[in-house]
């Protein structure tokens, strides 16, 4: 009988211990705490406040944004450090950006603060990926890339329109109407290509890269619409997943692929759709929407979908090791920035910019 | 073998129907295949409008479209809001500047009769516009769309002016009876070809320019095509002359190198619109020994 206490007694505080040993396992709720709110319409604009922020050298306090045709930097104390209006086609990145009208001849680069960096004498629209300077030709058949200076550094013109397009640190893929699949290097020198087969209409619709090349996915072609995920394996890349999908998108389909390659999401129809490389398999979303965007958050190991829905937007939160939804919530406009850093989201909707802070509890 | 097949149905067009039909109402074009546009060759032709409803130019599928009323995308359209059919025989059409927000609701089949999106300013766009471009997939051309479209009226031949020929050392205004020395220049000349239904100086490029010197031929260019070739657009029946070979300033038109003997020669240039008119310039020269 004591014998039979004790390994109650034993049970107990073993499930105690468990209790604060292992609580993740218990399921923990995610809370966003808003921190500042900043009203963009109240803000002077074109007026530089670079002074403002504590500490400007630290890049990571500085985030820049574009939402309701205004786009600018914030300090992540909520201090509006650059704001401007968007012209016809506006890029921002970390240290500069590129404010154009619909036919600009000359791109003016200019620094956080509004002053002129450089200016390239071209003609078509200016894309910062991270700090590499693209220009997309006017017919979107051509591609060049720039150095921080202005001066051209490579430049390819295609037959058909690039219909997407993902970049990282030192190369860049493209997609274009011929079906074709292309990773151009540092130097423009192609150095992948790629033609998927098998559809009755071969056209790219969605392609992205992880940081590392060692993964692409895209979606291409129509009667069926495929999503195929390659691996670079030797000299090129081999198809290691295949799945025809019920879509029959005719536009460019927002995809992102994690840094290490593990986790694709992509449109699938009415629910965004992700996919899991260990596993091999893709499932639906339970939130419906278009995909937009994905963020990333190392420390809670979540990800943050922005979506269009119902001439709305939306912000679902996934958790790729669960493989469930978190959360999602609607929000009252289709423009919709999202910034994730640190532990922080600055989320940017109908000209104001909010700052909610996570938390686990 | 199909420029050829393209350049005979384009020769017999009088006795039959065009591959295709305008896909708006106004034939008031501003821009030709193979004009200069943009730092590089113009790749269709660009029909003035005041926002009509753009058509397919022949039955076929939407395979791609874009809004600029959409949501953010990565890359940036020149072409503004715009529409890709694909036809038999691996053509496509491309249907650029439509107004935001006005493309079709539900991409599919479409035929002749359908209305895909209004004209629009929507892109690299200078006022309401349409872009009109071909594809040739087998191919792997841009050919040019007024080879395909039915003839519209045009009376104003190309004009030619200031023929020059650039030696190394000094540059020589191309005259009758102009005394040039011999050797090896470049020839340049202003060639465009003026549009009768555009009020503003709007130059187009005509379809074909030839040169002769002595009675033979020395450059034959058609605008009927652009290809890729090492990364960037090229006439492909010219040599392969890339836009910054042909272009040098504002219309001047670099029309090769010529070889000139010593005695007394003749250098005419001839220009042809695809209405069908011509314009030909030619000169006496004497050629002095150097």
């Amino acid at each position: 009988m004591s014998n039979r206490k004790t390994v109650i007694v034993v049970l107990i505080v073993l499930a105690f211990l468990y209790l604060f040993l292992f609580p993740p396992f218990l399921g923990k709720e995610l809370v966003f705490n808003p921190v500042w709110i900043k009203d963009l319409t109240t803000m002077e604009l074109g007026r530089s406040n670079i002074e403002l922020t504590v500490d400007n050298d630290d890049a990571e306090r500085i985030i820049p944004f574009t939402s309701d045709n205004l786009f600018g930097y914030l300090s992540t104390a909520g201090e509006v450090l650059y704001l401007n209006r968007a012209l016809y086609h506006t890029t921002v990145s970390q240290e500069r950006f590129v404010n154009s009208s619909n036919v600009p001849s000359t791109l003016v680069v200019r620094n956080r603060e509004g002053s002129i960096d450089y200016s390239i004498d071209t003609n078509g629209y200016a894309v910062f990926a991270e700090d590499r300077l693209f220009v997309l030709s006017p017919n979107r058949n051509g591609i060049a890339e720039y150095n921080d200076r202005g001066a051209l550094r490579w430049r390819r013109e295609l037959l058909a329109p690039i219909t997407c397009i993902d970049f990282n640190e030192n190369s860049c893929i493209i997609g274009n109407l011929s079906g074709e699949v292309i990773i151009f290097n540092s130097d423009g020198e192609k150095v992948f290509a790629f033609t998927p087969t098998g559809s009755k209409i071969e056209v790219i619709y969605g392609c992205t890269m992880t940081r590392d090349e060692q993964f692409i996915a895209v979606i291409a072609g129509l009667y069926p619409q495929r999503f195929i995920v390659l691996e670079h394996r030797g000299d090129s890349y081999k198809p290691i997943y295949t799945e025809i999908l019920e879509t029959e998108l005719r536009r460019e389909a927002a995809m992102y692929i994690s840094e290490k390659g593990d986790i694709v999401y992509f449109e699938g129809g009415k629910h965004p759709r992700v996919f899991f490389n260990s596993e091999k398999f893709s499932q639906p979303i339970n939130s419906e929407g278009r995909l937009i965007t994905v963020s990333e958050n190392k420390e809670y190991m979540l990800h943050f979908l922005t979506l269009e829905h119902n001439d709305g937007g939306k912000i679902a939160v996934f958790d790729p090791r669960k493989g469930k939804l978190v959360t999602d919530f609607h929000i009252e406009s289709s423009d919709v920035f999202l910034n994730v850093s640190k532990n922080s989201l600055f989320l940017g909707f109908e000209k104001k910019v909010v700052r909610l802070d996570m938390q686990m509890r | 073998m199909r420029r050829f097949i393209m350049s005979i149905i384009f020769l017999l067009s009088g006795f039959f129907c065009f591959a295709f039909d305008w896909p708006i109402g106004g034939r008031n074009i501003s821009s030709t295949f193979g004009s200069k546009g943009y730092g590089t060759f113009y790749q269709g032709i660009k029909l003035n409008s005041r926002g009509e409803k753009v058509h397919p130019s022949e039955k076929g599928e939407i395979i791609y479209y874009h809004d600029e009323s959409g949501p953010f995308s990565k890359l940036p359209s020149g072409l503004g809001s715009f529409i890709i059919v694909e036809h038999e025989g691996e053509l496509k059409t491309v249907y650029g500047h439509l107004r935001k927000g006005s493309v079709i609701e539900t991409p599919g089949e479409v035929d002749p009769a359908a209305v895909l999106g209004e004209s629009g300013d929507t892109g690299f766009a200078y006022g309401t516009t349409l872009f009109f471009g071909v594809i040739d997939g087998e191919l792997q051309q841009l050919i040019n769309p007024l080879l395909l479209l039915p003839p519209f009226e045009d009376k104003r031949p190309p004009v030619i002016k200031s023929p020059t020929m650039e030696f190394r050392e000094t540059d020589i205004s191309v005259a009758d009876n102009v005394v040039v020395p011999s050797g090896t220049c470049r020839l340049t000349a202003t060639i465009y070809d003026p549009s009768e239904h555009v009020d503003f100086f709007s130059p187009m490029a005509p379809y074909s320019i030839t040169v002769f010197l002595g009675g033979e031929t020395i450059t034959s260019i058609e605008f009927d095509a652009l290809e890729i070739t090492n990364g960037s657009l090229k006439l492909p029946g010219s040599s392969g002359i890339s836009y910054s070979d042909f272009y040098s300033e504002e219309w001047v038109l670099n029309l090769g190198e010529i070889e000139l003997q010593p005695g007394k020669t003749q250098l005419e240039i001839v220009a042809r619109d695809l209405g069908e008119n011509e314009t030909s310039v030619l000169y006496n020269l004497n050629v002095e020994k150097q």
